[in-house]
This record gives C-alpha cells, sequence and structure tokens, in this order.
C-alpha cells in the first residue's frame, strides 16, 4: 500500500464537533484515487492531515509504509502535494523556487534538470520561469507548484482541486500525467467537487460529506452498473443532508 | 452611496480591528510592555519639548519679552514636524493604496464605480491621519499651554480649526510627491543591492545629522554655552528660516490668532487644492492604475544552480532571497545591519567623551559592549516576525521532509550571521578609529555574537508562540508588535545589565591594578611579578561580567528555542 489513512479524525479548536472523523482511505501503486465531496464537506481538511500541515486528534497516516507521526521525515519525503491556494514564496523565482524544493528533497543536479525540462515543456512555461512568482498570473503560479511538487519524483502525489485555474491545454496534458504517473508505479490522490474529472481519471472514488466518509466506489464497476456518478452523488449527499437536518430539528 | 459605506466600514475595520478573534489569548504582558515603550518614548518628547518651551519664550529680542511670539516660532517648527510625519504616512499609504494588486483584482471584480473604491480608502487614510494629527497635536498643544502662561483657552478652539485643516495640506503635499515617489519605488523595485546601498546611505546620512545635532548640544553641555543658546541671534534666524515654512507658518498663526484671515484664507485655499488634487487622482491616476499590468514581467537573467544544496543552506538562500527582494524587509534589516557600525561609532565617541567630561575616566570596554549590544538588540528586532513574516507559507513549510527545528534555524543563522557581520564591522571600527584596545575588541565580538544569537533565538520562538496566522493584516501586526516589544524590552534590559555591571566590575578592576602596582612598587622584583599578575587578572575581571551575562543568556535561550519546539510547529495553524 501506498496510502493507509485509519480512522483520521480533526476538530479545530474553536469548534466542539470534529470537522473530519472515522476517515479510512487506502490506495496503492498504480491507482487514481479521488475524493468528492461539496464545498466544506472535509476534502481540504482531510488532505491537510495527510500531509502534515495540520495536526490531527485520532487515527493513523501511513505514506509508503511510514507512519507520518512517528516517521514523519521519511512519510513526507514520498509525497508531493499541491495546494487549491498558491501559497508561494513570491520573491523568488519560478526557476529558484523548483529547485530550492529540488533541495529540499535531496535531489541530485542531473535528476532535476532532466525533470524541469520535461515539465517545463508539459506546462509550456517557457523562460517566464526565470520571473519572478510575484509577477505570474494564477494558471502560472498552479503549473509552477505542479513542477515543485514533481521534482522529487514523488511515489504519492496529493491534489487539492487539481484543475482549477489551468486553461484547457495544461488541464488535459495535467490528466495525462496523471494516468502515466499512476501507470509508472505510483500513486495520484486527489480533492474534487468536478464530477467529471472524477469520473474520467479516477480508478477509485471516496465520496464524503458532513466530514466523514459516506461511501467508497470503484469507478468501473460503477460505470459498468450503467449508473451515472452525478445523479448518485447528488442524491448520497442530499440524504445525508436530510437526514442530519431531521436529527438537529428534534 | 450604500457602496460608500460598504466598503468605508470595511477599510474602517480592517485599518482599526477593535474586536479580538473569538477564542484568542489577549497578550497581557506584550500590550503592556508596548504600552510602557510608548509611555517611556512620550515622557522623553513631553520633557524635552516642554523645558524648551520655558527656556526660549523667556529670551527678549530686541529687549522685548513676547512669550506669544515665541511661542509661535515654536509652534510653527512642532507644526512642521507633524506636517512631515503626515505627509510620509500618506505617502506611503496612498501608493499602497494604489498599488495593491491583490486587493484590487477583488475589487475590480465589483459592480462598484473606481472612484467608490478610492473615496472609501481615501476616507479610511484621511481618519487614520486625523487621528494621528490628533495625537501629535494634543501632545504640543497641552506642553504649550501649561509652559506658556500668556495662552488663553482660545487657542484650544483655534488649535481645532488647525487640526482640521492640517491633515488636507499633508494630503496635498503628498499627493504632489505621489508620482516621483511611485515612480522611484518602480525604478528600485527590482535593483535589489541599488535600493540597499540607497536606503542604507539614507539612514546613515539621517543618523550623521541626527548624531552630528547631539555632539552640537553635549559641546553646548560641556563648555555650559547652552544657557546662551536661546539668545537673540539665534531668534533672528530662526524668524528668518520660519518666514518659508509654508504652510506650517499658516497654521501657527490661526493657532494663535494672528494675522488670522489671511492665514484662515490660505489654509482654507490649501484644503481645497487638496480636495481638488485628490480628485484628480481619483479621475486619471487611480483608474490607471486599476487597470495597469502591475505585474510587468522582469526577465531576470537565468542562473542556472550547478550544485545541490544542503535542506538547512537551501532554505537559509530561500530566506535570504525572501529579505533581499522584499522592499520593506531590506529596510528594517539589512540596511540597519549596514548602518550599525557607523551608528555605534558615532554613539561611543559622543558618549566616551561625555564620560571623560563628567567623572573625568575613560569607560572604554564597557562603554563598547554597552553600545553594541543596544545596538545589536534594535538591529534583531526584525527577528521578531522571524515566522509570522511569512504568512500562510510558514504553514506549507510543515509538509517538508525536514525536521521543524532545521525549518527555524535557517532563520536564526541567517539573522545571526548578518548581525555578526555588523557586530565585527562595529567593533574593528570601534578598535581601529578610537582608544578601545584590540583585546578589549576580541573579547567584545564573541560577546555580542553571543548574546545577539540568543535575542535571535528569544524572538523567533516568541514569535512562533505568539503567531496569529489567521487573524487580519492589522491584528497580525498588533501581535507582531507586541512580541517585539517583549524582545527589545528583554534585549534591552540584559544590554543594560551586561553594560552598568561591566562598569561596576571595570572601576573595580581598576582601583585594585592601581593598589596593587603601588604595592609591587614597594616591594622587590617578587613583589613587583605578583602585582604585575594581580593587575592583569583584574584586568581580565572586568571581562567576566559581560562574558558570563552572554554566555548564560545564549544558554537559556537555546533552551527556551528547543522546548518542544517541532510540537509548537505541528500546533500552527491556520
Amino acid at each position: 500500500m501506498l496510502i493507509e489513512i485509519k480512522d483520521l479524525a480533526k476538530k479545530y479548536n474553536s469548534r466542539a464537533d470534529y470537522t473530519v472523523s472515522g476517515i479510512s482511505i487506502f490506495g496503492d501503486a498504480g491507482e487514481i484515487i479521488g475524493i468528492l465531496g461539496h464545498n466544506g464537506a472535509g476534502k481540504s481538511t482531510t488532505i491537510k492531515c495527510i500531509t502534515g500541515m495540520h495536526p490531527y486528534e485520532a487515527g493513523e497516516v501511513i505514506i509508503a509504509g511510514h507512519d507520518l507521526e512517528k516517521d514523519s521525515i521519511e512519510a513526507k519525503k514520498n509525497f508531493g502535494y499541491i495546494a487549491d491556494e498558491h501559497v508561494l514564496f513570491e520573491r523568488m523565482t519560478g526557476y529558484e523556487y523548483i529547485n530550492f524544493m529540488a533541495d529540499i528533497y535531496g535531489v541530485e543536479i542531473a535528476d532535476r534538470e532532466e525533470r524541469l525540462a520535461r515539465y517545463q515543456e508539459l506546462f509550456a512555461l517557457g523562460d517566464s520561469i526565470y520571473n519572478p512568482i510575484s509577477s505570474y498570473s494564477h494558471g502560472m503560479k498552479q503549473k509552477v507548484s505542479f513542477m515543485a511538487a514533481l521534482i522529487h519524483n514523488p511515489k504519492v502525489l496529493i491534489v487539492d482541486e487539481p484543475m482549477v485555474g489551468l486553461d484547457p491545454y495544461t488541464a488535459n496534458s495535467v490528466k495525462l500525467f496523471f494516468k502515466q504517473h499512476a501507470a509508472d508505479g505510483n500513486l495520484v490522490l486527489f480533492s474534487s467537487h468536478n464530477l467529471d474529472v472524477v469520473s474520467k481519471l479516477c480508478n477509485r472514488v471516496y465520496i464524503i460529506d458532513q466530514g466523514k466518509i459516506l461511501e467508497e466506489i470503484d469507478v468501473a464497476e460503477f460505470k459498468a452498473s450503467g449508473r451515472d456518478l452525478e445523479e448518485y452523488f447528488l442524491n448520497i449527499t442530499q440524504r445525508v443532508a436530510k437526514v442530519v437536518g431531521a436529527k438537529e430539528n428534534g | 452611496m450604500d457602496n460608500f459605506k460598504i466598503l468605508f466600514k470595511h477599510e474602517l475595520k480592517m485599518r482599526f480591528p477593535l474586536k479580538p478573534q473569538k477564542g484568542k489569548k489577549i497578550d497581557i504582558l506584550g500590550t503592556l510592555l508596548s504600552l510602557l515603550m510608548i509611555t517611556l518614548i512620550a515622557v522623553v518628547f513631553v520633557k524635552l519639548l516642554s523645558t524648551v518651551a520655558s527656556n526660549y519664550t523667556l529670551v527678549r529680542v530686541n529687549k522685548v519679552y513676547d512669550p506669544l511670539m515665541r511661542t509661535k516660532e515654536l509652534l510653527n517648527v512642532c507644526y512642521m514636524a507633524v506636517i512631515i510625519a503626515l505627509v510620509i504616512a500618506g505617502l506611503e499609504n496612498m501608493r499602497k493604496t494604489l498599488t495593491d494588486t491583490k486587493y484590487k483584482s477583488i475589487l475590480l471584480r465589483m459592480p462598484v464605480k473606481h472612484q467608490t473604491i478610492f473615496a472609501s480608502k481615501l476616507a479610511t487614510l484621511l481618519i487614520s491621519n486625523y487621528i494621528l494629527a490628533f495625537l501629535l497635536m494634543a501632545a504640543v498643544s497641552l506642553i504649550f499651554y501649561i509652559s506658556v502662561s500668556e495662552l488663553t483657552p482660545l487657542f484650544w478652539f483655534m488649535t481645532v480649526i488647525v487640526w482640521l485643516l492640517m491633515p488636507m495640506a499633508a494630503f496635498l503635499i503628498a499627493t504632489l510627491l505621489l508620482v516621483p515617489y511611485i515612480k522611484l519605488v518602480e525604478f528600485l523595485s527590482h535593483k535589489y543591492i541599488l535600493t540597499l546601498i540607497t536606503v542604507s546611505a539614507a539612514i546613515m546620512g539621517a543618523f550623521l545629522l541626527y548624531s552630528g545635532f547631539l555632539s552640537t548640544v553635549q559641546s553646548l553641555l560641556e563648555t555650559g554655552s547652552i544657557k546662551f543658546l536661546f539668545n537673540e541671534k539665534f531668534i533672528n534666524t530662526m524668524k528668518s528660516l520660519l518666514k518659508w515654512a509654508y504652510p506650517a507658518n499658516c497654521f501657527a498663526n490661526i493657532a494663535l490668532a494672528s494675522n488670522l484671515l489671511v492665514s484662515l484664507a490660505v489654509a482654507v485655499v490649501i484644503a481645497a487644492a487638496s480636495v481638488f488634487t485628490l480628485y484628480l487622482i481619483s479621475k486619471k491616476l487611480f483608474f490607471a492604475t486599476l487597470y495597469k499590468n502591475d505585474d510587468k514581467l522582469h526577465t531576470a537573467k537565468p542562473k542556472v544552480q550547478k550544485i545541490k544544496l544542503p535542506p538547512l543552506i537551501s532554505l537559509m538562500r530561500k530566506e535570504l532571497i525572501c529579505i533581499l527582494r522584499e522592499p520593506k524587509h531590506l529596510f528594517s534589516y539589512f540596511a540597519i545591519a549596514v548602518s550599525m557600525p557607523l551608528m555605534v561609532y558615532c554613539c561611543y565617541t559622543m558618549f566616551e567623551s561625555l564620560i571623560s567630561t563628567m567623572i573625568g575616566l575613560r569607560v572604554t570596554f564597557p562603554l563598547a559592549v554597552l553600545i553594541v549590544l543596544i545596538f545589536s538588540v534594535l538591529t534583531n528586532t526584525f527577528c521578531s516576525n522571524n515566522v509570522t513574516r511569512d504568512g500562510a507559507a510558514a504553514i506549507k513549510v510543515k509538509m517538508y521532509p525536514v525536521k521543524a527545528s532545521t525549518i527555524l534555524l535557517a532563520k536564526v543563522l541567517l539573522c545571526a550571521t548578518v548581525s555578526s557581520l555588523s557586530i565585527i564591522a562595529a567593533v574593528v571600527v570601534l578598535a581601529c578609529a578610537t582608544s578601545l584596545t584590540a583585546l578589549d575588541a576580541l573579547v567584545i565580538i564573541p560577546v555580542a555574537i553571543a548574546f545577539s544569537t540568543a535575542q535571535i533565538f528569544i524572538a523567533t520562538r516568541m514569535d512562533l508562540n505568539g503567531a496569529k496566522l489567521s487573524s487580519t493584516l492589522a491584528e497580525m501586526k498588533n501581535a507582531s508588535n507586541r512580541t517585539i516589544a517583549k524582545v527589545v524590552t528583554l534585549g534591552l534590559v540584559l544590554a543594560l545589565a551586561a553594560g552598568i555591571f561591566s562598569v561596576i566590575s571595570y572601576m573595580l578592576s581598576h582601583s585594585t591594578l592601581l593598589s596593587s602596582v603601588s604595592d609591587s612598587k614597594l616591594g622587590g622584583n617578587g613583589a613587583n611579578l605578583i602585582g604585575a599578575i594581580i593587575g592583569i587578572l583584574a584586568g581580565m575581571h572586568a571581562y567576566l561580567v559581560p562574558v558570563i551575562i552572554s554566555i548564560i543568556y545564549l544558554g537559556a535561550a537555546v533552551f527556551y528555542y528547543g522546548f518542544r519546539i517541532e510540537k509548537s510547529l505541528d500546533g500552527l495553524v491556520i
């Protein structure tokens, strides 16, 4: 298993109840896994816990066999993360930032040059990479975030809302890249509320709502059964909303 | 109008957040220390101005005693200072308003006229300038009212009118300077080294002027001629200079109701002109900058990285780039660090001469320790936002496969390197250009480096503990100011302790040295040798106090910094 998340629970200081709880996600090499949910469902919180950006109250996160709490450095070496908000060191140039990330992950010069050239072509960034990040558009920042997260060729690629801000050409390149990355024996885990992207890319999907996993779906089997993912997702999340609403009302 | 109200309310909330966020702890110690520092500065200001006011108004010109005329001259100077402060604040705030791309991009999407956006921002700026003017003018007016018995309650009424008009006049000056100022900032925006040199030269120039002024005051004190400083000749020179001090002289006239109609008319015209130029800016400049592509591409020469750097070095390099390329960081840290040797030299020579005149003893080593430590504390103020200045990026570093202690250590090491270089340069200058001995210098350098590094460790950890990354900018600024107050107070108290105890130790060792030398002269060769050894030991004794204080401080700081640091960074969230 490249990723094992068991009964993850997280609550924020200001809130009495858990923001996410009982989250269990498993993924192996070659898979593309989606976490599907609407805004505020708990996708980003889950991802922030998996990446070590937020501490969590209960559960286990194991990445490529390393426990995120007990063996955090080794666990972190094995994933790359692209956030939905591009928090970058804006005074650096794209090139400096990517090299900085390569240094942090200990990537050899020859490897980073080969990957940099490949990703520069994939993301069509050209010489803009030598300009300060502060001068980049949203899409360009997204591309630099991708390149920086991929520079160490991570076994697990974790992405929060991957297609936001990308032009159709780059979005297509990213989809192809995800497939290739998985085919190379890695795992891609991403969160989205874009049902079309999820249904086209993923092998398995976890539907999350109100901070809990509602269902795990094998996309191929689901499609074979002739059901529509969009309809199913809307039904299942509405059903939960009604149950919660009824409980709250009395 | 409704749009204006909504935007204005929002701007006010951003600039003056009165309510703390729910669940946030109030930093009582930090707040108290901030208040204490402000009070100390205010007390010094009040004392100085009241002394000058009471002495100046007594002077007779052509044998005529005219306290109201003297008050007008002094008020003129004070108002000029207030206007300069308001112009500086207004200029930078207006530049930010016009060039803040992030906020602009949000506002541009709103179905609101750009004049409404600008008016809401401007109204907030005006309010903050009125508040600043109120604080400064209230203090100045109160001092004059108490010091000059001839002032009537009418003075207060007229001061209110001055207060209403002065910020408008300052805004007019700021708007006139705005375009060249924006051009200058743009010109320097990617020329980091040139900016560093320019800013450092400006700081050094200002400090040279300031120390020149202090040296004059000192020599006046030493010669006793300070009593005669405010003489007829001085006042006549002041009068001839102040004749040209527009618009401050108009406001001084209004405050004292002299030449009232003309002065009031001029002030009103200035205020009207200010409104007109602000209208022009909103019509032309704000519109132009709103749609201007601020993200002008700066094509830097591609520098290929040829070697793999260890994470710690790479983190330090990243930190260096982020500080060097951010003008406000460059100013508040690098430029101050570059200017420090000159500042230390000026202060040292002045105080050495002053102390030598006052007590007849050349206190070199302890004075050098005290001054170097104080300046290193002030330079390291910047480190009090080592964590929070990264904003949301401070959280992102948590996913790096590097220990939290390493991430923060990179910041500490970079600051310690800058600070150490600055200290070494300052002490070398003292050793070369003053009576400080080479041995003294060799002791001061490690003492000051240890002390300064301890200060950086403490500042970084305090910033981590008090980080409020989810707050508004103003709240983050307040939290940062409280951390700065705590760090600076601690540093200054310890620097003073090291300096004062060092002086005592220095005095004791000198008396021991003198007695041992005189005793040895009475004895034979053996006694001579013993006397010399005692003398050297006594001399070494003077070094002990600052050495011990800095070692203990460094040890305690490293412990404080390292204590559960991984957990502390882990708990840092947005």
